[in-house]
């Protein structure tokens, strides 16, 4: 370990750690589950401090590994770090318990929460995180067109179904699409030979 | 409206209502010490990547055509060792701002499936896909598969060179067969090397396109580059830079 490797380490440790932290607080249900997302991203950060990218990237960088720690996380794969122990207390006296159901949601929220997961990660990282567009590229690992096609639907279908919603023509529940969670693909029909119609987009 | 959305949603962050600055610095202290005291070993990263657990990975292709079209067609595979990726969806869209559309009919989706079987010409006549189509500043949606050809069941090689067949007839000569970049999305599979990411990803371009030397190389991701990738998912993205960008 070079010294020039702790350094930068450190440096990006302290540049992003509030903002590594209000991603993942945003993301879980539980904020005690946020300590340990960023504790688990640093860790491969330290481990690869090597191949994170300079400057302005880094950032992105660090928010698509955490994508992807969340993503074990979801599937079930809950860590516990002691290295997250004081951190994690700390977040449950800081940060509110989220609502885990749909009751008390506001109608944005239900709007986002009707579309399928990749419309609601581009959607969040532009709103919540502020992120440029190539910025996201390097979350979602695409490129910048392909982000702005992707955003552009996106855009259109939250205001459509927050349309719906605030005109009382939606359920609440808004989960029409048989889609992936995990790819936002449409599979079901054809994943499990049932007859249907489905919707696409 | 879209706007409007975009500034609900904005209020909406959870994070507003969460006292992040209260953290004590000293607890972020304690994580930095503790991770900087750890074992660097990218094999023990390694081994956990790639212990079968359903990693997400995939390939996107991006082919800059010469046109105004924008093709994409998810494909994914039935077989987890072999490639045999089908297409799940398949959108077709122009420049994401285009003016007003009206429906119209697609016709090349439903074009003969050049490799379907009468097995799979059964199935996909139990099946309707809708999917929302923008050419030419048009909107066509809902198309039925019609007993013609479905691409849920057409080959990767196959959704691949219909892509791009789509996007050069639309724009018209001279178009450019260089693929330029491959993009990871979302997906789930095997992890392939690089070697043979390069031998798919020319197998779905067949011998009238080139890929660009590189081509791979944006298509690094998180824990798992392109070459570690599970392949499940492969994204076919047919665009032109100029309208898209």
């Amino acid at each position: 370990m070079s010294t020039t490797d702790d350094e930068r380490f450190s440096a990006l440790f302290a540049a992003t750690n509030r903002d590594l932290l209000a991603y993942a607080v945003r993301r879980v249900s539980d904020p005690a589950d946020a300590a340990d997302v960023v504790a688990e991203t640093y860790l491969v950060a330290w481990r690869r401090i090597a191949e994170v990218p300079r400057e302005g990237r880094a950032r992105p960088w660090l928010f698509g590994v955490a994508r992807r720690v969340l993503a074990n996380h979801h599937r079930g794969e809950r860590r516990r770090s002691a290295l997250a122990d004081r951190l994690r207390a700390q977040l449950g006296e800081v940060v509110p318990p989220a609502d885990a159901g749909l009751q008390g949601r506001s109608d944005v929220e239900l709007a986002l929460a009707g579309l399928d997961e990749n419309d609601q990660e581009i959607l969040r990282l532009v709103a919540w995180e502020e992120l440029a567009r190539d910025e996201i590229a390097v979350v979602l690992g695409l490129s910048r067109a392909a982000v702005r096609v992707r955003l552009h639907r996106a855009r259109r279908r939250l205001a459509e179904r927050l349309t719906l919603i605030t005109s009382g023509d939606e359920p609440a529940s808004g989960d029409a699409r048989k889609r992936s969670r995990r790819t936002g693909h449409v599979m079901s029909e054809w994943a499990s030979a049932r007859s249907g119609v489905e919707e696409a987009r | 409206m879209n706007q409007d959305a975009m500034d609900a949603l904005r209020a909406a962050d959870p994070a507003r209502s969460a006292r992040l600055d209260a953290v004590d610095p000293g607890a972020f202290d304690a994580l930095r010490e503790g991770i900087m005291m750890s074992e660097r070993s990218t094999k023990q990263v390694r081994r956990r990547m790639l212990r079968g657990t359903m990693l997400v990975g995939g390939l996107g292709l991006v082919l800059a055509g010469g046109g105004a079209a924008y093709a994409s067609g998810v494909l994914g595979s039935v077989a987890g060792d072999a490639f045999s990726a089908r297409v799940i969806e398949t959108l077709v869209d122009q420049e994401p701002e285009a003016s007003p559309s009206v429906s119209g009919p697609v016709d090349w989706v439903q074009r003969p499936c050049p490799t379907g079987t009468d097995e799979d010409i059964d199935r996909m006549e139990s099946y309707w896909r809708q999917a929302d189509f923008k050419i030419g500043g048009t909107t066509h949606g809902a198309h039925s598969v019609d007993g013609t050809c479905s691409w849920s069941f057409v080959e990767a090689e196959t959704a691949a060179a219909i892509a791009m067949r789509v996007a050069e007839e639309d724009a018209g000569p001279p178009y450019d067969r260089t693929l330029t970049s491959v993009e990871a999305s979302e997906g789930g599979g095997r992890c392939i090397g690089r070697d043979e990411a390069l031998a798919l990803v020319e197998g779905l371009l067949g011998p009238d396109y080139e890929l660009s030397p590189t081509a791979l190389e944006t298509g690094d991701r998180f824990e798992c580059t392109l070459w570690e990738m599970r392949v499940e998912d492969v994204q076919i993205v047919v665009y032109s830079p100029a309208t898209l960008d």
